[in-house]
């Protein structure tokens, strides 16, 4: 390493990261996909595409249409489940020399219990992100982040059942998003991501018909940054557990606004889509960020936001 | 697979709205396969923000080759304005091609519209290996429209053609002009391969048209993409129920499918 290389890497909780940039779930598939280009290993960490029990089919298309500066996507969770996930994915992920993330869902309470005790004792996955945006079939539909003492209760459950550290993500399409953030810390996460999409709607005039066959979707990319940190603001101030900032990062400065603002990583998603090199750049930039500005540890970032009156 | 910003070194009007782009990278023209596909990004900032997917629709010369699209919308909209000389973002190749195998038989390009430029590179091919020389069969609303091999890419192949309006060629769809085809093929008991891109309608009647008379069709099919790398599930297709999975990603199994692996009955849904 160069003597005037800063030092990128960073603690999120009981995890010990290269660098502060991840992928997001979603966005990077089992990591493999992106591997002709770049080598994942290159990253923070990668979160894998959300895992369930079984396999999911996802959604009918169209899964996705792009919105002003950003997607509406509908992809509905599709996924391998659990058991081909162990055969065929995570044999390369054990061999991949940095932070391997799972992502997790279920329907049921039950279920989400069930994912993280299929993963443990695996070796080679480095910590659970827990998503609770899904909806709870046992009460109607209504999404786990919605109801803080679910939320809580999700925590609880994977925690009990898993042996890794357990990130829970939270979604912004609640009223207070400190509500399920300090439940969720007091069910004793060891550290949050956020946010998930927010749930949007795109119309096709010519059809009358919505752009996607969900006709919902979750919407993501630069469109939804500023309110992405506005959340790791409140959130941040509110617990004393690490927060991983998500939502729009494209580039080093977007990725910045989030660790100055608290957040002590970050995972890019759709940003990854329009340019597939985009986390590799965002690490770039942070790198020159600190070096021109003489400073040796991003970790020395972390939290510097100012917010006294003199504007 | 490259991740690259090549330069544009022709770009031209072929139809009206129709564009011809030719792109300078060795590395995708040496490696790129009939069938295979593109993500291009002509635009800087976030909005638009999507690569747009094209398919490849030949070799240009030893190092360079070509984008054949149509204005669409806000993406093909930028890509037409850029010029000569000019850099654009391009990852490819992507998906899987046209299997021709090492096999003996006929081909049969059926193409609608800008559907062609996928099997343009498939006759370039074609032609370059001797004596396979395919049936080019394309259908164009009215003559304004056509695209040949030979004014766009310049290959010694006389195409078949229909337009709806009748204005050149055989009056109606190009489904038309396949069935005499079929019907000579099955007499002859010839080993047939169609291989046909267009809209979803179109390419319904084509896979039809083929079962019934015993040939082999692969279809390139289209739908909106994110990442054309197969990690974001957006692009899936319905699959027949024989598939044993539901979805197919057009990016990563696709875009061309043996028209068989297609659940036709839920194919080119959304899409107006
Ligand atoms: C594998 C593949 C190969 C393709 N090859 C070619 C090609 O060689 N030449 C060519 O002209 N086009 C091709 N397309 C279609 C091309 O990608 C779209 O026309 C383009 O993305 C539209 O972008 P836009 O921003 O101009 O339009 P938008 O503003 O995004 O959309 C305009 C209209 O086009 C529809 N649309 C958007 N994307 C697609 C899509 N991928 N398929 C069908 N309809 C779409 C929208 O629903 C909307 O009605 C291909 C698509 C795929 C998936
Ligand atoms: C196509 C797509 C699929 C996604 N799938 C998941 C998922 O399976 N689990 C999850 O927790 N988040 C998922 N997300 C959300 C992202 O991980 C991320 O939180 C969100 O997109 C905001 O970040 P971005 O703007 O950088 O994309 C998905 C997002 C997209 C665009
Ligand atoms: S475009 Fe992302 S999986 Fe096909």
């Amino acid at each position: 390493m160069n003597e005037m290389d800063p030092d990128l890497t960073v603690r999120v909780g009981p995890l010990r990261l290269k660098n502060p940039v991840l992928a997001a779930s979603g966005t990077f598939g089992y990591g493999r996909e992106f591997e002709p280009l770049f080598d994942p290993a290159l990253l923070g960490g990668i979160v894998v595409k959300g895992l369930s029990l079984e396999p999911r089919a996802g959604n009918p298309p169209p899964r996705i249409v792009e919105t002003p500066c950003g997607m509406l996507n509908a992809i509905g969770l599709a996924n391998i489940g659990v058991k081909r996930f162990l055969e065929e994915k995570l044999p390369w992920l054990q061999r991949l020399d940095t932070t391997v993330v799972v992502n997790i869902y279920g329907h049921s309470v039950e279920e989400y219990g069930e994912v993280a005790g299929a993963l443990r004792g695996v070796e080679g996955i480095d910590a659970l992100e827990v998503n609770i945006s899904c909806p709870n079939v046992k009460q109607g539909g209504m999404a786990f982040c919605t109801d803080p003492m679910m939320s809580a209760r999700v925590t609880e459950t994977v925690l009990e059942r898993s042996d890794k550290p357990v990130i829970v993500k939270l979604s912004p399409n609640v009223t207070d998003i400190r509500e399920p953030a300090l439940a969720v810390e007091k069910a004793g996460a060891h550290a949050l991501s956020l946010i998930n999409t927010i749930t949007g709607m795109v119309v096709d005039v010519e059809a009358r018909r919505p752009a996607l066959a969900n006709v919902k979707g979750g919407l993501s990319g630069p469109a939804i940054r500023p309110v992405a940190v506005r959340m790791v603001y409140e959130v941040v101030e509110a617990v004393r557990i690490p927060v991983i900032g998500v939502g729009g990062i494209a580039t080093a400065k977007d990725a910045l606004e989030f660790l100055i603002t608290g957040a002590r990583a970050v995972e890019v998603g759709t940003a990854g889509f329009a340019d597939p090199l985009a986390t590799l750049k965002i690490l770039d930039g942070l790198s020159g960020f600190c070096r021109s500005r003489g400073i040796d540890r991003v970790e020395d970032l972390i939290g510097t936001l100012e917010t006294d009156r003199r504007f | 697979m490259f991740e690259c910003e090549p330069e544009i070194t022709a770009h031209r009007e072929v139809a009206p709205g129709t564009y011809l782009m030719t792109l300078r990278e060795a590395s995708i023209a040496k490696q790129a396969r009939p069938g295979q596909f593109v993500m291009l990004r002509a635009f800087s900032g976030m909005d638009p923000l999507l690569r747009r997917p094209f398919s490849i629709c030949g070799r240009i010369g030893e190092d360079a080759f070509g984008v054949l699209y149509r204005v669409v919308g806000r993406g093909t909209a930028v890509l037409a304005k850029q010029r000569t000389g000019d850099r654009i973002q391009v990852l490819g190749p992507l998906g899987n091609g046209f299997q021709t195998g090492p096999a003996s038989g006929s081909f049969i390009l059926a193409g609608g519209g800008v559907g062609v430029a996928p099997l343009f590179f498939l006759a370039q091919t074609l032609l370059g290996q001797g004596d396979r020389t395919p049936a080019f069969l394309a259908g164009f609303s009215g003559k304004q429209e056509v695209l040949s091999p030979g004014d766009v890419l310049q290959l010694d192949l006389e195409a078949e053609i229909a337009t709806e309006d009748g204005t050149l060629g055989h009056a109606g769809p190009v489904t038309d002009l396949l069935e005499p085809h079929l019907a000579v093929c099955a007499e002859q008991g010839n080993k047939t391969t169609v291989c046909a891109c267009g809209p979803p309608a179109m390419l319904e009647r084509v896979a039809a048209l083929a079962r019934a008379a015993g040939a082999s069709c692969q279809v390139s099919l289209e739908s909106a993409m994110a990442c054309g790398l197969g990690a974001c599930l957006g692009c899936t297709v319905h699959a027949a129920p024989q598939e044993g999975i539901p979805y197919l990603r057009v990016c990563r199994e696709g875009p061309v499918f043996p028209a068989e692996a297609v659940d036709w009955s839920r194919a080119g849904a959304g899409w107006s």
